[in-house]
């Protein structure tokens, strides 16, 4: 879901490991460098894997915060 | 071709969506259990003491409840909310369990932390604690769901008399094995029970077994389907089945079971007994999660498929191994159980080296880890000098790709046996010619020791999480107050300063959430000069540990640490982000 320009949001709450981290990198091919994606997570094997699988991927994390029940990851596109 | 296979699963998903079953919210396989190392464990830590004080006893890990029977035993079954309101004091000393078999099964929220889950749990366990009669948790299984709502605490009360045999009882669920195929199919069915039993044979059990299903489904044609899945099953093999347990009935897609049988010999747990030289063989290869989840996750991601087709196999390949293996984990492994059995003490004999096995453990959900857990138990140091994959290339490639942190993991696989030389060699041929057992030797206890384990570099292919590995191969005491023997702990502080890229990227949650699993209480901090505080006092091999870990932290990028070990001032009752 695009937020504003190369701003993105990702919500996949309610999804079990492994799909959350499975969704956001198929979401992150389809974005240009340097474009932000949001990604909102509630599995907790997820909170540790969606990061962990990006910087893998050489992108950006930028933020990692709990929210209540779920946690925000904010991640650039390199 | 790709896209009917697409497009059934599709279909699939919706079909179900219109039931209110998101298939994609329930945990395959083994993936379903909170998280022993960073969450459960701990937790069961952080209430030792208040645990202590109650008429309530949380045994050693173990891998099924272990019981002196005179063959006659009741079952009774409660289901309580996980609070463990409706827990009667009155009821638990009519009862007046041997032994009590518990599956929680938790919102995903309360299993984000151990401090979380504590607390989650403390209650039931007052609850539990507070009546004359002591309760004794033989076995534990917690779960977590997506869903909310959908929590419960369901207890198996064992009662039996000492006698001159053993009872054995394990309890293990599933949500589902394989979501490309229909829900309460037999295979899915079969395979959780069979999961179930994976924990009585490794002990030798094969007679008498009975199976008390447990399962749930949020329609109730999903409900009758288990219901003649588990009837087939039963008949299938012989075991008896008894279907008027009561069931949880959250309305949450569960199965597996509460499987109970006798043992007239001596169960394989001579820990004490295993010493440097005792070979560790496995009866077949393991990481079935791992195909299983690559092939799943194909059908969510195509351009997975290009990949994997690229690099390892084509999308037929794998379906025909997923199939060879859903097939596989749908067989119960009694047959092995016999042969353990053989290679058994008589009751009251002691154990000989040159005719008994010494301990068996179930390579299932927690992969290459049972073997750290295994070292600890039995306080020695192994090595392992092969882990043998069923297809080592979807091992590494759903590793590569976090399709599954842990690619050694699987649901109803191998079973391990530890024993001296010469009855592991006669053990591989009484095992050769069972179906789906290939019998190796992966390595060797090297000696009376702390519980470290030593594995092969190529480790890495297949465990990318870094706090896994540490986990696996650091000195860290994973089982904690769960070990039969407690080990001494020196208590220490260390205050560090950390300098790197360390503020702005959730590097602090990160840290407190590794300094809980560890057991750690202490605070982390933000300083003005880009640099973040530590300060943490626990075990010395966990402080220790904890230190490695932030150096090559998985968020951020550490440049620096600069720490000194100080004494311990008890300063703390938490881990804090200041």
């Amino acid at each position: 879901m695009k937020v504003s320009n190369d701003r993105y949001m990702l919500d996949a709450r309610g999804y079990a490991c492994p799909y959350p981290q499975v969704f956001t990198l198929k979401v992150i091919k389809e974005l240009k460098e340097n474009s932000i994606i949001e990604v909102l997570v509630d599995n907790p094997a997820s909170c540790d894997n969606v990061p962990a699988a990006v910087r893998k991927l050489g992108h950006e994390v930028l933020e990692v915060n709990q929210e209540g029940n779920y946690w925000r990851i904010v991640v650039r596109k390199r | 071709m790709r896209e009917d296979r697409i497009s059934v699963f599709r279909e699939r998903l919706d079909k179900y969506l219109n039931l209110g079953i998101n298939l994609l919210s329930l945990a395959i396989g083994c993936s379903v259990k909170v998280d022993l190392y960073d969450t459960l464990y701990p937790a069961l830590s952080l209430v030792n003491n208040e645990i202590a004080k109650l008429n309530i006893e949380i045994q050693p890990r173990e891998d099924v409840a272990v019981l002196r029977s005179n063959g006659d035993y009741s079952l009774v079954r409660r289901i309580y909310d996980i609070s463990g309101n409706g827990v009667n004091k009155d009821e638990l000393i009519s009862i007046n369990p041997s032994v009590a078999l518990l599956l929680l099964q938790v919102h995903q929220s309360r299993a984000s932390s151990p401090k979380e889950f504590a607390s989650s749990i403390i209650s039931l366990y007052r609850r539990l604690g507070s009546s004359p009669v002591r309760v004794r948790i033989g076995k534990g299984h917690s779960i977590v769901s997506t869903k909310e709502k959908a929590e419960f605490a369901l207890i198996d009360f064992i009662g039996t008399k000492s006698g001159n045999e053993y009872l054995l009882a394990n309890n293990d669920t599933i949500q589902i094995i394989d979501p490309t195929e229909d829900p309460g199919s037999y295979r899915q069915v079969a395979t959780a029970v069979s999961n179930a039993l994976n924990d009585l044979f490794i002990k030798g059990v094969y007679r008498d077994i009975t199976i008390y299903p447990v399962y749930d489904a949020p329609i109730e044609d999903l409900r009758e389907k288990l219901t003649r899945s588990f009837k087939e099953f039963s008949s299938k093999w012989d075991f008896q089945l008894n279907a008027n347990v009561i069931q949880p009935r959250v309305n949450y897609l569960l199965m597996g079971a509460t499987v109970v049988g006798t043992l007239d010999k001596e169960p394989p747990m001579f820990y004490d007994n295993i010493k440097a030289g005792f070979k560790i063989l496995v009866t077949r290869s393991f990481g079935e999660l791992s195909i299983i989840s690559t092939y799943l996750t194909t059908h969510v991601d195509e351009s997975i498929i290009d990949e994997l087709e690229r690099n390892v196999m084509s999308i037929e390949d794998l379906e025909k191994l997923k199939t060879k293996i859903m097939d596989s984990l749908s067989r119960p492994n009694i047959e092995i159980a016999r042969v353990i059995s053989k290679y058994l003490p008589e009751i009251g004999e002691a154990f000989r080296e040159d005719e008994h096995i010494a301990a068996t453990v179930d390579v299932s959900g927690p992969g290459i880890f049972v073997f750290k857990e295994l070292a600890e138990q039995a306080n020695v140091d192994v090595a392992l000098y092969n882990i043998p994959l069923i297809s080592p290339e979807i091992a590494k490639f759903a590793a590569e790709h976090y399709i599954i942190t842990d690619a050694t993991a699987g649901t109803n696989g191998a079973i391990a046996i530890v024993a001296s030389k010469d009855v592991i060699d006669s053990l591989i041929r009484n095992l050769r010619g069972i179906e789906d057992v290939q019998p190796m030797v992966i390595g060797e206890v090297m000696g009376r020791g702390s519980g470290k384990l030593f594995v092969p570099d190529y480790i890495t292919r297949y465990i990318t999480s870094k706090s896994l590995l540490m986990k696996l191969t650091m000195n860290i005491d994973v089982l904690r107050s769960l070990r039969r023997q407690q080990v001494r702990c020196e208590k220490v502080r260390v205050e560090a300063r950390v300098l790197g890229n360390v503020q702005g990227v959730g590097f602090r949650p990160t840290l407190r959430r590794q300094a809980l699993s560890l057991g750690l209480t202490g605070y982390v901090r933000n300083l003005l000069d880009g640099s973040v505080e530590v300060v943490a006092e626990g075990c010395k091999e966990d402080v220790m540990a904890f230190i490695e870990w932030i150096r090559s932290s998985p968020v951020g990028s550490v440049q620096t640490i600069n720490y000194m070990i100080k004494q311990y001032y008890g300063e703390f009752n938490e881990f804090e982000i200041r």
